[in-house]
């Protein structure tokens, strides 16, 4: 995997276009759900303060809104010449929904998910008079601001708990952990869950030492974050990291913040375009190894 | 040359200085005795000292320093000026969408609190079976009520009303769930073992 690769996986046609499948599609799923999941609204905050949010809790309002995000996501993916347009309705409709959905009380936390349109709309006002400086920019911004989210996270643990971050979270993620496993089985009655919850809290709570190493390591991680911004192969590897810390979180507390998870996975990774380049390469590879053959 | 005819002698200075150089000394004028005030309040005060004037007298820094032409600003502007600038205002701003200082997990505590449902025998009612709305976001939407009903109440009142509201979005006070009764569970650690400690709470409460 040279520097070319990662050139095509982040900056070639194909590879742009399967990441803004992944996070289009990913957007309208999450946030669709969400809406349609939502209740009334508590308390206004953010944009709804000053737009009628409350529209939305009218099911042909929300019938509407859905459709234009569909609309907006495919002509995203699809057509290219109309990226500012798409981009910009995106990013609108994404501030107006989650704004509404927080006004309900429940914080999805999906920052990232109006950032990124952002950050593509930055790079295309700045840069669409050359070509090869928008194809990098329209990603790295991006990559920016997902760094900024990671860096943001290790900003307010050191300053709520400070380096003693990794030693409260040993002593107590057992805890953090069972309360992902109870609120399943509140809401399903499934004992399983509950047996495995409790499992795992104790094991958590015999091997405190390594939650300790686990927990100094994912914030580090968060904190150095910004260096994922300067290289391609530096984004990729933190692309890993990041993974395996979301995995690990998924695992030990049933929570997938998919406003974060789907940005880095779409933007650092682009698991669609390795599958798609991985695939052409082992093409390409046995091609060349059956024409070697028959000469 | 004696003393007194070098403190007479003229002397002539020539120098000429960009603009970003003239905004940055004149800018320092300023700074430096203001970072020297806010610095003596925030060792006599603490956090408080940290009023308006200061988130944006460090944005309006880090925007000048994003607007320099010198080669490291210029490489911070070409590579970080959105991490700059959505990590500045996110700190001041807070929790408004799209900002955000991600606060999940900063700290952890030493007893957790969920709610859950059960009937008047004590069995455990599913919360999917009666609300289309989760136990964690019926946790999200206590926590944001008691946060709201506790500016103009007392911390007790406000939870007494925050679930007082969460009973109502459940639809708790029908006939149909004249049964069924929100619980409180206060799980902790006590000696490397979890406890767990079940409070069900009153309709009329």
């Amino acid at each position: 995997m040279n520097k070319d690769f990662f050139y095509r996986l982040f900056y070639s046609k194909e590879g742009w276009f399967f990441i803004k499948l992944l996070i289009g599609v990913r957007w309208l799923l999450e946030l669709g759900y969400n809406l349609l999941h939502a209740t009334t609204i508590i308390e206004p905050i953010g944009l709804c303060k000053i737009l009628p949010c409350g529209i939305l809790s009218n099911s042909i309002v929300l019938g509407i809104v859905l459709v234009v995000s569909f609309a907006s996501v495919v002509i995203y993916i699809f057509y290219e010449k109309y990226a500012i347009p798409s981009i910009v309705t995106l990013l609108v409709l994404s501030l107006f929904m989650i704004s509404f959905h927080e006004s309900t009380g429940v914080f999805i936390r999906a920052s990232l998910f109006s950032m990124i349109w952002v950050g593509q709309l930055a790079a295309y006002i700045f840069h669409k008079n050359n070509i090869e400086d928008l194809k990098k920019f329209r990603h790295q911004y991006v990559i920016q601001l997902i760094c900024a989210t990671y860096f943001l996270a290790s900003l307010t643990k050191l300053s709520d708990a400070g380096w003693a971050w990794p030693q409260q979270g040993s002593d107590y993620f057992a805890l953090s952990s069972l309360k992902g496993y109870l609120y399943d089985y509140f809401d399903t009655g499934n004992t399983t869950l509950l047996n495995e919850g409790y499992n795992l809290a104790y094991l958590l709570l015999e091997y405190k030492q390594l939650v300790y190493w686990l927990m100094l390591g994912a914030l580090l991680l968060e904190f150095t974050s910004p260096l994922a911004v300067l290289d391609k192969r530096l984004t990729f590897f933190y692309g890993i990291m990041f993974l395996l810390l979301h995995i690990g979180i998924k695992y030990t507390m049933s929570i997938t913040i998919g406003g974060t998870y789907y940005s880095m996975l779409a933007f650092m990774l682009n698991p669609l375009g390795l599958l798609y380049f991985s695939f052409k390469y082992l093409k390409e590879t046995y091609l060349k190894k059956e024409a070697i053959s028959s000469i | 040359m004696s003393i007194q005819n070098l403190l007479e002698k003229k002397y002539k200075f020539t120098f000429q200085l960009k603009g970003w150089q003239v905004a940055l000394i004149t800018l320092s004028f300023v700074y430096i005795p203001y970072i020297a005030w806010e610095l003596f309040w925030y060792s006599r005060v603490g956090d408080v000292a940290i009023k308006w004037h200061t988130w944006f007298a460090a944005i309006f820094f880090l925007i000048v320093l994003l607007l320099i032409p010198v080669k490291p600003f210029t490489y911070l502007k070409r590579f970080y000026f959105l991490f700059i600038l959505y990590v500045g205002l996110s700190l001041p701003i807070g929790e408004v969408h799209p900002f955000t200082k991600v606060p999940m997990y900063s700290s952890f505590q030493s007893k957790i609190t969920i709610f859950s449902l059960q009937d008047t025998s004590g069995n455990l009612m599913p919360f999917e079976k009666y609300s289309k709305l989760s136990s964690g976001a019926i946790m999200h939407k206590y926590f944001n009520a008691v946060g709201t009903f506790s500016t103009n109440n007392t911390q007790q009142e406000a939870e007494k009303s925050a679930v007082k509201y969460i009973e109502t979005e459940l639809n708790l006070h029908t006939p149909s769930t004249n049964n069924i009764h929100l619980c409180k569970n206060e799980i902790y650690i006590a000696k490397d073992s979890i406890r767990i400690y079940t409070i069900k709470i009153a309709k009329d409460e």
